[in-house]
């Protein structure tokens, strides 16, 4: 944990490549900003229910490039491995993995936060215009 | 290790627990209609943590060189933690809904 915490956030963006981190970082500032106007529109007791429902598509977007970046990342790393003829160290491919499953990660984290969201808005959404 | 046992524990309550409110939940019919999103959030916040462990274990691995079993329970422990909070989190969502499915229900 003590590990994880010393890893800065900017480190973990420029690690997992800039063509895989970038859009799911637009993806998720997208889902910011629609979450803080559906929270000011509900404040004003409007209908949201399309933007609610773009932050949940927009979540799973999210999850999908993510895992299609990890496995695209595996896919050329495991090929470089084997078009080398020599033996690689440990560390080199333990660090090729790791590198590999930050896009994941980042989609996933990106998915869980715009499903609660989804959720809560939802709920909230209900109490107010019902 | 004894953390380990003490999380194993703790997740297994509370997996028990959200399963069994999740159940009734679901059968009386008053999940506000957030009920298979709710679903869906506890299998991504599964593989999330999933993940997480993974990434600290191939980390852990990078660094230290050698294959440690005590590194690895490390990273489980981690990764538990973080499920721990996604039962937490889902048992909470499914308390709202049904807090508010019992709400409009008596407003109609």
């Amino acid at each position: 944990m003590n590990t994880m915490l010393a890893i800065s956030i900017t480190e973990l963006h420029n690690d997992g490549g800039l063509f895989c981190m970038v859009p799911l970082s637009i993806l998720l500032t997208i889902n910011i900003g629609l979450v803080i106007y559906s929270i000011f529109s509900l404040a004003q007791k409007k209908e949201v229910s399309k933007f609610v429902e773009a932050i949940r598509q927009i979540g799973v977007l999210a999850a999908a490039f993510g895992a299609a970046s990890t496995i695209l990342g595996l896919f050329e790393a495991f090929g470089a491995l084997s078009r080398g003829n020599q033996v690689w160290p440990f560390e080199v491919i333990m660090g090729g993995m790791r590198v590999a499953v930050i896009s994941v990660m980042y989609g996933l984290f990106i998915f869980c936060l715009s499903f609660l969201s989804y959720i809560i808005l939802k709920l909230t959404s209900k109490n107010i215009v019902d | 290790m004894n953390e380990f046992l003490l999380l194993l524990a703790i997740n297994a309550a509370l997996v028990g627990v959200v399963i069994a409110y999740w159940r009734k939940s679901y059968l009386n019919n008053i999940f506000s209609g957030v009920g298979k999103y709710i679903f869906i959030f506890l299998a991504g916040w599964i593989g999330f943590s999933i993940i997480i462990g993974l990434f600290l274990a191939f980390q852990d691995l990078k660094n230290s060189k050698v294959f440690s079993y005590q590194l690895l329970v490390g990273d489980v422990i981690v990764a538990l933690r973080f499920f721990a909070v996604g039962l937490v989190l889902t048992f909470l969502l499914t308390w709202t809904a049904v807090r508010v499915s019992k709400r409009l229900k008596q407003k109609n």
